[in-house]
């Protein structure tokens, strides 16, 4: 701009022109204006800051607690699904390792370490998986099989205790079921006969059963007559007579 | 001067349902964890040890059975009451033949139970309990 009294260059910001030393009366009104602007912004702040602190204060706490709403409604969904999603993993974890698993319990088998191959079928859920149901069989007459032996050194120690008496005779109970059973396993997986009772499959559930015939007739008491007649005998019968055995 | 700042309503809530919220997911994942390994309890040496010394040589053999968990590793301690509870097993077994007349499996048995006696350490003093508990010769003073 130019200074109204000698015409020289002057900026907007000077206060006087550089050259006649006059006041520029531009410069005052434009700094009186620039006064009133940052006075009405510097209240329009104060006004927004006011009118909004509630909202500020609270609004970060709000917004946690929104997610947190989410993530417990997800949190109580995943509890009571818990066991189905468990499950669902299991499952699938033991699918996929099925070729390893039949190369580990085959062994185990042909070993006639029917005990180990009750123990790892159990302990690693495979008997989940009802697409490869092909040992279902073998495994719960070696199953009934180790309940049979590991009743064994109980029954037959001279312990003195007040239940003694009800023990021996629930336990016996117990071997009886567990003899009917694995010596009619047969009938029990008829239904699935083509997969868990094929010939290499009978080959270990006979030497299975051949194996608890001979543990009855040494440790519970039996005949050859009693263990041929097992499959057909009621669990009452065949209890009593492996008591009879039992007790001195 | 500062000023305290209030803990309001809101911001109590917040956190009470924050705590809350954390303790429930983690109970969701470790159930969820339980229930895919399919394994309810991890047995400790402990648990063998406890079955020998009370001489429950069943209890002893089902544990080492259902410890059978792919890829677990088991320490010396662990191993040699497995191979007790294994020697058991096959000193049932041994009996079982030699008095039907199978001299052969009898003698297979035997054989396994050597192999399971060299690596008992030491409970290879519990040998002799387990005959007797098979025979029927122990009582409440071994």
């Amino acid at each position: 701009m130019k200074c109204p009294y000698c015409g020289s260059q002057m900026g907007l910001e000077d206060k006087y022109c550089p050259y006649c030393g006059r006041p520029n009366l531009m410069a005052v009104q434009h700094q009186s204006e620039m006064d009133y602007y940052q006075e009405e912004f510097e209240r329009t702040q104060d006004e927004v800051f006011k009118k909004t602190e509630g909202l500020r204060r609270h609004g970060s706490w709000l917004a946690v607690l929104a997610v947190t709403l989410v993530l417990l409604m997800v949190s109580i969904v995943l509890n009571v699904k818990a066991w189905d999603i468990g499950y669902e993993l299991r499952t699938k974890r033991v699918k996929a390792q099925t070729e390893e698993n039949n190369a580990i319990i085959k062994e185990y088998l042909e070993a006639g370490e029917y005990g180990q191959f009750e123990g790892f079928y159990d302990a690693n859920s495979l008997d989940i998986d009802y697409t490869n149901r092909e040992y279902s069989a073998v495994y719960w007459a070696a199953k009934r099989y180790v309940r049979i032996l590991t009743y064994i050194s109980s029954i037959h120690d001279n312990y003195n205790y007040s239940f003694r008496e009800d023990y021996i005779t629930e336990t016996c109970e117990y071997i009886a079921d567990d003899l009917i059973y694995l010596f009619n396993i047969e009938k029990e997986f008829n239904y699935s006969a083509d997969e868990c009772l094929t010939e290499d499959k009978m080959v270990f559930i006979k030497d299975i059963q051949n194996r608890a015939g001979i543990i009855a007739k040494t440790y519970f008491g039996l005949t050859d007559e009693d263990v041929a007649d097992i499959p057909n005998m009621s669990k009452i019968k065949l209890g009593s007579l492996i008591e009879k055995g039992v007790r001195p | 001067m500062k000023t305290k700042k209030r803990k309001t309503p809101l911001r109590i809530m917040s956190i009470i349902l924050l705590v809350i919220t954390i303790i429930s997911l983690l109970t969701a994942f470790a159930r969820i964890r339980e229930e895919s390994s399919g394994r309810y309890y991890d047995y400790k040496v402990d648990d063998y040890v406890r079955a020998i010394g009370w001489s429950n040589y069943g209890d002893l053999y089902n544990t080492a059975l259902e410890d059978m968990v792919k890829g677990k590793k088991y320490d010396d301690q662990t191993m040699k009451c497995r191979n007790l509870a294994f020697y058991y097993e096959q000193a049932v077994l041994e009996r079982a033949y030699r008095e039907t007349g199978d001299t052969e499996k009898a003698d297979l048995c035997l054989e396994r139970m050597k192999e399971y006696e060299n690596n008992l350490g030491e409970f290879s003093e519990k040998v002799e309990d387990v005959q007797k508990h098979i025979s029927g010769e122990a009582t409440e003073s071994d």
